[in-house]
């Protein structure tokens, strides 16, 4: 009786120790940064400076590295910085979030801002938009794509990102990432334990 | 007896399992074959904005494209773009509008699922209400 309940003891905390835990990722932020590159640490200053000329287009997409888990259900936060040559230039802006699977691309959600007033000073703007609880393969990454017109027939438009003055970024629900269950590595010597308890207490044939 | 006993309940175990795994795969299948559901709203945000939405979701695997104009620009706004989704995954589009008191806008939503049109959905926003 006593052997059968050390050897219960060990099954439990076996299965106890090799089950992947999830935990929150944290922080949630991911900013742009140079290289076309989303990282959860904030860029330092200088900043970068995209000029976008009237009537003209910007479009580029950030990747994260490779991450899995699930993202919960919630909303995306678009902050970014922005001003223009003058008063009165207006922009639409669009971004959209998703993560990138075996070369292809799977949106989560897309936020487009039409009209967005500028001014001369540089000041940041905000688009926010829901998703939906997804799930996330392993060897994804996540991507963020940023497409901004301007619609002035005369004056530039410009974006700032990757500083810390100017820290464009994307904000989103949790991502709850599998732990690696480290307990894994217990599990031989465990076995082994529970092995030779076992033999030595059992009563032999 | 005895041994004819357990063959019987090893047998009637074995043919529950299966059985619950047989109805498992029915209801998978009446899934994936369901309809791809589009569902769209339209919330005031202030006087001066509002917000377009539709959330597109799909038990099945497929591709979708989706089209957008509004004449609350000088010239029609369109906006499409090509996505992928996977089973059981969703997608959220939101557009935001600023409203002018003297203008109704008019904001047309079309979606393709796999090539086939299956959705549609004109939105009439002005100040004052949706």
């Amino acid at each position: 009786m006593h052997v059968k309940t050390i050897a219960i003891i060990i099954l439990i905390t076996l299965a106890i120790v090799i089950t992947p835990k999830p935990v929150m990722a944290s922080p949630d932020t991911y900013y742009l940064e140079d290289g076309d590159v989303l990282t959860t640490e904030k860029p330092s200053d200088p900043y970068t400076i995209i000029s976008i000329p009237r009537e003209g287009t910007y479009n580029n997409t950030w990747f994260s590295s490779s991450i899995s888990g699930d993202i919960s259900a919630g909303t995306y936060n678009f902050i970014f910085w922005m001003n223009a040559s003058a008063s009165g230039v207006r922009v639409d802006v669009t971004f959209t979030f998703g993560y990138y699977y075996e070369d292809k691309y799977y949106q989560i959600v897309t936020v487009t801002g039409i009209n967005i007033d500028l001014s001369r000073n540089v000041a940041s703007y905000i688009l926010s938009g829901s998703g939906s609880q997804t799930s996330i393969p392993e060897g994804s990454r996540l991507y963020l794509n940023v497409f901004i017109k301007n619609n002035h027939p005369a004056q530039s438009a410009y974006f700032y990102y990757s500083g810390n003055t100017y820290s464009t970024r994307i904000e989103t629900p949790s991502i709850i990432v599998p732990e690696f269950p480290m307990g894994v590595f217990l599990l031989l010597p465990m076995l082994l334990t529970l092995y030779l308890i076992l033999r030595r207490c059992l009563p032999k044939p | 007896m005895r041994r004819i006993t357990l063959i019987l309940v090893v047998s009637l175990i074995a043919l529950t399992v299966s059985a619950s795994l047989a109805i498992c795969s029915f209801m998978n299948i009446l899934s994936s074959v369901s309809n791809v559901k589009v569902k769209h709203s339209s919330i005031k945000i202030d006087n001066s904005t509002a917000a377009i939405i539709f959330v597109l979701s799909s038990p099945k695997e497929g591709k979708y494209y989706y089209t957008i104009y509004c004449n609350c620009t000088d010239q029609p706004f369109s906006y499409s773009s090509d996505g992928g989704m996977r089973a059981g995954g969703s997608f959220t589009y939101t557009l935001y509008v600023k409203l002018k008191p003297d203008k109704t806008l008019a904001i047309n939503i079309k979606i393709w699922w796999e090539g086939n049109l299956i959705d549609g959905m004109t939105h009439y926003v002005r100040a004052g209400g949706i």
